[in-house]
């Protein structure tokens, strides 16, 4: 895998191949998660209103128009073009958008390792990023977190560019590029920020000359004058989804942080390699130090979906170290051996041992979001009613069962409730006269027998019940219908 | 008798070019990692075990710890590493040099007492024959040595030294092992140390120049040579000696004969006599001193079998002394003391340690089973910073000679010796006969890749297995499968490379190892005295025969050789047995495999002098040297090689004009389009100007030039000097042509161009 130098076409194409059939392989067997629900039905939303439905100040209307008004920048750049390509060719076109960014990150990534700082390791750097699988499964779903980790990275190799360039006026003007692309990766996905100001951070301490400046100061122009354009006026509605400032939302953060910390543990123990190779001993450590940043996320925001966020976008950072620690692995496996092929033989030891990783990693992604197919299959089949209850404390289900009820004939309206209480609950069930309640295991303060006694209580009958096994063990969605009378 | 200045040393020093504030720096870093090592320790005790698998989690935490006792005894070893500077010699004082012989090939002996006799200080030469060969009687005879015979082996080499020691009435006795080459100022060096009446023995490091030995390394560069016994002899002796526990390690050493005589002679009843003599020595009373400098250069094991008998005779040798003479417990040691021979003595456990890092990837592979609770990102969290400081502070306190993956890739061809070194010594019988390690390359031990054999095919068998069942989806653990494989082909990749180095040693086919050297040689047909004379440069070189890189036809059928040494001109007879050739323009490059026929045997011993007295001397000034560690590259001044970038190795030869008219030869080294690099035989002053001819064949390429710098090199019986010439700014294009040349012939030498 190592070209060192030369180029082997072949090679990279066998890379980007297999990158596309990984991400083709998630596209297709994944079922529909929350966030993608959740970035389809906000676009169609930018589309039919022409505009972001959260006019400054006025805070939108509906829990649809809340989260844009959380994520103006996403709601700009990534749902609207996905729920375009989902109106051209349903979910697979949406996703197939995803993946061609995906493949473009790829690229890139290829790009920053053939850098002569990490010694021009581009295939190893590419074929380690794509071998462990994560990043393949994450480019198959339709969220704005891969536009901003190819945005990410393509800061990164401008950054690259720059530094390598030695015309001063040239690598100025990569840098300022640069520093542009991680601000609008920050506006495409919040999360991007948590890594922009490390890197930018990283960047100036470690370079300390003016292509870091330039970098650092275009990224800080760029992001002030969407933090006041944008961000300002929806601070409120932002700062409240915010779980910090949540009750018990730092409580929350330890789970998400191992969820994390166990999605990044093996390229950061690839990388941890790098610090001891002759290339890229300092680079590899700005990237850990900026990849570090993955961890913080969780104490921000515990959505399951910011914190894979935050594991694409540290893979895309630390994908060079990862590349250049299996590189160093293979010669310390081989070092001191007098046969030549030695070092080609564990470098594809080591990404064998990278790839079945990365292959289990996929399967058990596609498994951590709920297949909620055979409840909606139910509900868009029974005929028993128009208004569906969702109650969950756990994700956002709502948005898939909007995404297929919706679009039903005749549509079905979705009401969700989320870490509700009993007298809350009684309450919407009251307002919405849902003639369906759609419950799940996840809830924070009582056990699902209880919930669902509860809302036998009120006129309920258990309809369906199904099992779905996900990575973190099976669970149950049962489906209450109201009794008729 | 005649004093001279020793050649300087021949490697860097321990502390020398890393000044106080690197060794201060190192030594806060082995405080903090011995701390966090402890933590991790103690951690794993508490939080880590597998309640479902108590005896594999001991096992492992057992063999961590063992890591972890033998790291700080070594911290503690090499604290304060001492360097010395020889004192002045004392003068008139009487030495007997012991050689103690059994089975060595007469050329390996002849060598040696050659250069016994080299030797400046008054001493006689005592060759003590345990094989009692009239063949080495008549050696004796012949170059005025003593010899001597037992009647019996009884209680080996410490026997042998006991019957020499009987035989001679002198104060100090030198010794060295038949394939110990001293150097002729070994003695002078040393003597002046026994000024101080308390010392009781003085030893040198044992240095071997057989380079292709399974004891030695190259770098990626073939710039420097690390051996597996760097460390013991660059850091942990000079270490000793700090806590006045330097110890004698049976040759290439000077001990006083009232010590000896105070503990009885040579200690019999171990197969390892000199541990057993230094720590009997040390406890009673008496110092020790270790001088760095190389002044002896011997014949390291070839293969892996005379490697394996040898660590195989330390091992068992090591339990017998620890039997009779346990550090831990015999009157008279300081506690420093105690615990330097401690670490010395204990090493064969590693055996035991060994063979559980190597089995635990392949039990938690196959079975699942892990010696902790989980391999999970806390265990991570933990494991990484404690490895991650422990190695760097252990390269750090190793001073630029660990070589970590190295040491690794002995262990592991080690580990099974060693295990055989646990149970030897409880076989009634077994471990008593002392096995001479053979200098000669020894084949057909192919059993002995057996046990690391075993560890490749079950490591990478039991990482297939838990691959495809991951693969499969039949388990889930794909972290631990993960990090287990990478562990698992960590220990196949120590065992590869120990087969596939080993076996590479056997298929060797030359019988001693050439000696790089740059020396000028002229040649023409044998018998052909009106042939016109050739010019070219001898790159390697042994008494047997002499690689020539020359550029010309190829010589038809023998050749007359004047090999033209300082001081002396050897014309030699030669078959040309192996030629390579490389087109450069037009002209035809060569590289010849000479075979010397008929050599004369003072021919032969005038060769055998200057191989062992200067060209050995100068191959391993050059190339055996410490790495700079981290903190020394960012806390010390810069040493080491100079930069010269750019500058293409040359086997040229060179006619120099000298002031008076006269022409003499040089050889040069290296050049680049502003300057090269000569080895001639005057000392030359900076500023001196030059007229160089290069000679290429028929053609010659006349420069000039200017002496920036001039340096002796060691060997001072073959005076010859590096001149470091800046080229005139007119001879740049030529220079520029010739490096081209250069660069070509290098690479038809060495496979590759190398630059420096």
């Amino acid at each position: 895998m190592e070209n060192r130098g030369r180029n082997r076409p072949w090679a990279l194409f066998l890379v980007l191949a297999y990158a596309l059939a990984g991400a083709s392989w998630g596209l297709v067997r994944t079922p529909l998660g929350p966030e993608e629900a959740k970035d389809i039905l906000m676009g169609r939303e930018v589309l039919a209103s022409g505009a972001p439905a959260c006019p400054p100040g006025e805070g939108g209307d509906g829990p649809l128009a809340a989260a844009m008004c959380e994520w103006p920048g996403t709601v700009v750049l990534t749902p609207a073009a996905a729920a375009w390509a989902e109106r051209l060719g349903g979910l697979p076109a949406a996703r197939l958008a995803s993946a061609a960014m995906g493949l473009l990150l790829v690229l890139l990534v290829y790009r920053i390792g053939n850098a002569p700082g990490w010694g021009r390791r581009g295939l190893v750097v590419a074929g380690t990023f794509v071998l462990l699988g994560a990043p393949l499964q994450l480019f198959a779903t339709v969220h704005p977190r891969v536009a901003a980790a190819l945005l990410l990275g393509l800061a990164m190799a401008l950054a690259e560019g720059a530094f390598g360039e030695r015309r001063s006026l040239a690598s100025l003007g990569l840098a300022a590029l640069a520093g542009a692309s991680l601000a609008v990766a920050a506006m495409a996905s919040y999360v991007a920020a948590a890594f922009a100001v490390p890197l930018a951070l990283a960047l100036v301490l470690w370079r300390r000359d003016r292509a870091a400046a330039a970098f650092a100061l275009t990224m800080a122009a760029a992001l002030f004058a969407y933090a006041w354009i944008a961000v300002r006026p929806v601070w409120p509605e932002i700062r409240e989804a915010l779980d910090p400032f949540r009750p018990g939302g730092w409580s929350l953060a330890p789970g998400t942080l191992l969820r994390v910390f166990d999605g990044l543990a093996m390229p950061f123990l690839l990388a941890t390699f790098a610090l001891f190779h002759r290339d890229g001993r300092a680079r590899a450590a700005v990237a850990m130090a900026v990849a570090g940043a993955a961890f913080l996320v969780p104490f921000a925001s515990r959505a399951a979906e910011d914190a894979q966020t935050a594991k694409l976008l540290a893979f895309a950072v630390l994908a060079p170290a990862a590349g250049v620690g299996v590189a160093h692995m293979s010669e310390i496996f081989a070092s001191g051996n007098p046969s030549r092929r030695a070092r080609p033989l564990f470098t594809a030891a080591v990404l064998v041992v990278v790839w079945v990783f990365g292959v289990h990693e996929m399967r058990t992604l596609r498994r951590e979001g709920p297949d909620l197919s055979p409840a909606v299959a139910f509900l868009r089949g029974d005929g028993g009613g128009r208004t569906v209850l969702v109650d969950s404390d756990s994700g956002s289900p709502e948005y898939v069962y909007r995404y297929y009820l919706e679009a039903a004939r005749p549509p079905m309206r979705v009401v969700p409730i989320s870490r509700a209480d009993a007298g809350q609950r009684r309450e919407a069930v009251r307002r919405a006269r849902p003639d369906y309640v759609v419950l799940d295991e996840h809830h924070s303060d009582r056990s699902f027998g209880a919930a669902s006694r509860e809302y036998l209580g009120q006129g309920f009958a258990v309809a369906a019940t199904y099992q779905m096994a996900l990575a973190s063990g099976p669970r149950s969605v049962q489906v209450l219908r109201r009794e008729r009378r | 008798m005649r004093l001279r200045p020793a050649p300087a040393r021949s490697r860097r020093c321990a502390t020398e070019g890393s000044n106080r504030r690197v060794e201060q720096a190192r030594r806060a870093l082995a405080v903090v990692a011995v701390a966090v090592s402890l933590y991790y320790l103690y951690w794993r005790q508490a939080e880590t075990f597998n309640p479902a698998a108590p005896t594999f989690s001991w096992l492992l935490y057992g063999a961590e710890v063992f890591g972890f006792v033998t790291t700080v005894l070594f911290y503690f070893t090499v604290w304060r590493p001492r360097e010395r500077t020889a004192p002045p010699p004392l003068p008139g004082r009487s030495v007997d040099v012991l050689v103690p012989t059994k089975n060595e090939p007469l050329a390996v002996l002849r060598t040696t007492l050659l250069a016994c006799n080299d030797l400046r200080y008054p001493h006689r030469t005592l060759v003590l024959d345990d094989g009692a060969r009239p063949e080495v009687e008549a050696l004796c005879a012949e170059l005025n040595c003593v010899y001597l015979a037992r009647r019996s082996s009884e209680h080996a080499k410490a026997g042998n030294l006991n019957f020499g020691l009987a035989h001679s009435r002198a104060e100090f006795v030198a010794l060295f092992d038949a394939d110990h080459v001293p150097l002729p100022h070994f003695l002078d060096r040393l003597m002046g140390y026994f000024a101080d009446d308390s010392v009781g023995f003085v030893q040198v490091p044992q240095e071997f120049y057989n380079v292709d030995s399974i004891q030695h390394r190259w770098d990626r560069k073939g710039k420097r040579i690390w051996a597996e016994q760097y460390l013991f002899f660059s850091v942990i002796q000079p270490g000793k000696d700090r806590w006045n526990a330097a110890f004698f390690v049976g040759s290439c050493a000077i001990l006083r004969r009232t010590a000896l005589e105070d503990i009885g002679g040579f200690p019999t009843g171990s197969i390892t006599e000199d541990m057993l003599t230094s720590i009997r020595i040390h406890a009673r009373g008496w110092a020790s001193v270790y001088h760095r400098e190389f002044l002896a250069y011997g014949i390291a094991a070839q293969t892996l079998a005379p490697f394996a008998i040898q660590r195989q005779r330390w091992g068992v040798g090591n339990w017998q002394v620890f039997a009779k003479a346990n550090p831990l417990f015999l009157p008279g040691l300081s506690l420093p003391q105690r615990l330097c021979y401690l670490g010395s003595m204990i090493y064969p456990l590693e055996g035991l340690q060994k063979i559980i890092f190597y089995a635990t990837p392949p039990i938690a592979l196959v079975t699942g089973v892990l010696p902790m609770r989980a391999l999970d990102a806390e265990y991570l969290l933990h494991f990484v910073p404690y490895f991650a400081i422990s190695t760097w502070a252990f390269n750090e306190m190793a001073r630029g000679v660990g070589g970590q993956v190295m040491l690794e890739q002995y262990s592991m061809a080690k580990y099974f010796t060693y295990l055989e070194t646990l149970v030897i010594p409880l076989i009634p019988g077994k471990g008593k006969v002392f096995k001479v390690t053979p200098k000669a390359r020894v084949v057909g031990a192919s059993g002995l890749i057996l046990p690391q054999l075993a560890v490749f095919f079950s490591s990478l068998a039991a990482t297939v297995w838990a691959l495809a069942s991951l693969l499969l989806g039949r388990r889930s653990d794909g972290f631990i499968v993960a990090v287990n494989s990478f562990w698992a082909l960590y220990n196949s990749g120590l065992a590869a490379t120990i087969v596939g180095f080993g076996s590479a040693k056997v298929r060797q086919r030359r019988a001693e190892f050439r000696v790089p050297e740059t020396v000028v040689a002229s040649f023409r047909p044998a018998g052909d005295g009106s042939g016109a004379e050739r010019f070219g440069v001898v790159e390697d070189l042994t008494p047997d025969g002499a690689g020539l890189v020359s550029v010309g036809q190829v010589p038809q059928g023998p050749i007359e050789l004047s090999l033209l040494l300082p001081r002396a001109a050897l014309r030699l007879r030669c078959r040309v047995v192996r030629c390579r050739s490389a087109r450069i323009g037009n002209r035809e490059a060569l590289q010849l495999g000479l075979e010397f026929l008929d050599v004369p045997q003072d021919a032969r011993d005038v060769l055998s002098r200057y191989l062992h007295e200067a060209a050995v001397s100068r191959f391993m000034k050059e190339h055996a040297l410490g790495y700079q560690t981290w903190l020394e590259r960012r806390l010390s001044r810069r040493d080491g090689l100079p930069d010269r970038a750019g500058r293409s190795l040359a086997y040229l030869p060179v006619l120099l004009r000298e002031r008076a008219g006269q022409v003499s030869t040089a050889a040069m080294k290296d050049l680049s389009a502003t300057g090269l690099l000569l080895v001639n035989a005057r000392q030359r002053s900076p500023g001196e100007r030059l007229g160089i001819e290069v000679v290429l064949g028929e053609e010659r390429i006349a420069l000039t030039g200017q002496v920036v710098r001039s340096s002796a090199l060691p060997g001072e019986e073959y005076p010859e000097y590096l001149a470091g010439i800046r080229l005139d700014g007119e001879c740049s294009q030529e220079a520029r042509r010739l490096t081209e040349v250069a660069s070509r012939i290098d690479e038809l030498v060495h496979g590759e161009p190398r630059t420096e």
